[in-house]
């Protein structure tokens, strides 16, 4: 390696010759100790080095992370997006069957009930349906 | 695809939507999605945006993952990191400065605020040069530097030879220094 090859790889991957590509390191490590001029190259990559790291980057806070960790929670695929929408569907289905079933079922009570006259059954209607002035 | 990939294992899990596994696959890649974002873009809430997208993304791709290591396609996390660099170039391009590599060889100091004594400034001033950095040498310097990718994966990831990332990275550093070293910012 020579002095010019050194110093351009001092350029690119900095002064941490773990960093430098495998089959230069060794070479790298033998010549930056036999020279000093070498090591002037290193020592100047690594005041580089060590401005680069003072650029550091806060972690992930708590509410990012469990934020993140909840868009999981929703059907993402098509097939789960149809799967979803069927069980809502049949859910749906089966609520409209419940309903209609308990209408059927009042109605016949209703089919069952007798006429009446006291005050209490007509002021129940009354309550509910307008039948204007004339009336009363 | 031979290679044993253990994100890779956890996304037939993650389709099912085992929680544990959920909650594996953002512990372990969360903190380097927000420092590559935060890097690339110099704004922590655009990098947010980006880490939450990127995460969507897996999501997405959970269930249909398995098929493409089976074709070799891709290591997860080059995978990964292409979707979180391509949701930051979207994010940079949309701003009225953006440059990319065929930008001039030099950063316009003026932008760059002066050198102060105070050592808890300094990582601002090397954001601040960094984000000046034309976008392409950006990358490169982010993904060996700072991501301590080895120079074949930063390559591959950028789609370019191992001699095109070594030149980038070459100006990156020789910008940078002449942006804060020549600025007399000196390491503490």
């Amino acid at each position: 390696m020579t002095l010019e090859e050194f110093k351009s790889l001092c350029e690119i991957y900095g002064a941490d010759l773990s960093r430098w590509p495998e089959a230069y390191h060794q070479q790298a490590a033998e010549l930056s100790t036999e020279s000093s001029q070498l090591r002037h190259i290193l020592n100047e990559a690594a005041m580089l080095d060590a401005l680069l790291a003072s650029h550091e980057v806060a972690g992930a806070d708590h509410i990012l992370f469990e934020r993140i960790v909840a868009s999981a929670q929703k059907p993402t695929s098509l097939w789960q997006q149809l799967t979803s929408l069927m069980d809502i569907r049949f859910a749906g289905l089966g609520l409209a069957s419940a309903m209609a079933g308990a209408f059927c079922f009042s109605m016949w009570l209703g089919s069952m009930h007798m006429p009446s006259d006291n005050a209490e059954s007509v002021g129940s209607i009354t309550e509910y349906v307008d039948f204007g002035n004339d009336w009363i | 695809m031979t290679e044993h990939d253990p994100d890779a294992e956890l996304l037939p899990r993650i389709a099912r939507g085992d929680q544990s596994a959920i909650r594996e696959m953002v512990a372990r890649k969360l903190s380097r999605l927000l420092a590559l974002g935060t890097r690339m873009l110099n704004d922590r809430g655009e990098a947010e945006d980006v880490a939450q997208e990127t995460f969507l993304r897996v999501w997405k791709h959970a269930a249909t993952w398995q098929s493409h290591v089976q074709s070799g396609s891709a290591k997860f996390d080059t995978w990964l990191y292409r979707v979180a660099l391509n949701l930051c170039y979207d994010k940079l391009r949309s701003r009225p400065n953006y440059s990319n590599e065929d930008a001039p060889e030099f950063i316009d100091q003026t932008l760059i605020p002066e050198a102060r004594l105070d050592q808890s400034q300094q990582g601002d001033l090397v954001a601040a040069a960094l984000a000046m950095l034309p976008a392409r040498q950006r990358e490169a310097l982010v993904l060996q530097y700072y991501q301590e990718l080895s120079n074949i994966e930063a390559a591959q990831l950028m789609e370019i030879s191992v001699e095109a990332l070594e030149s980038l990275l070459s100006r990156a550093r020789r910008n940078m220094r002449t942006a804060l070293l020549e600025k007399g910012v000196t390491a503490s």
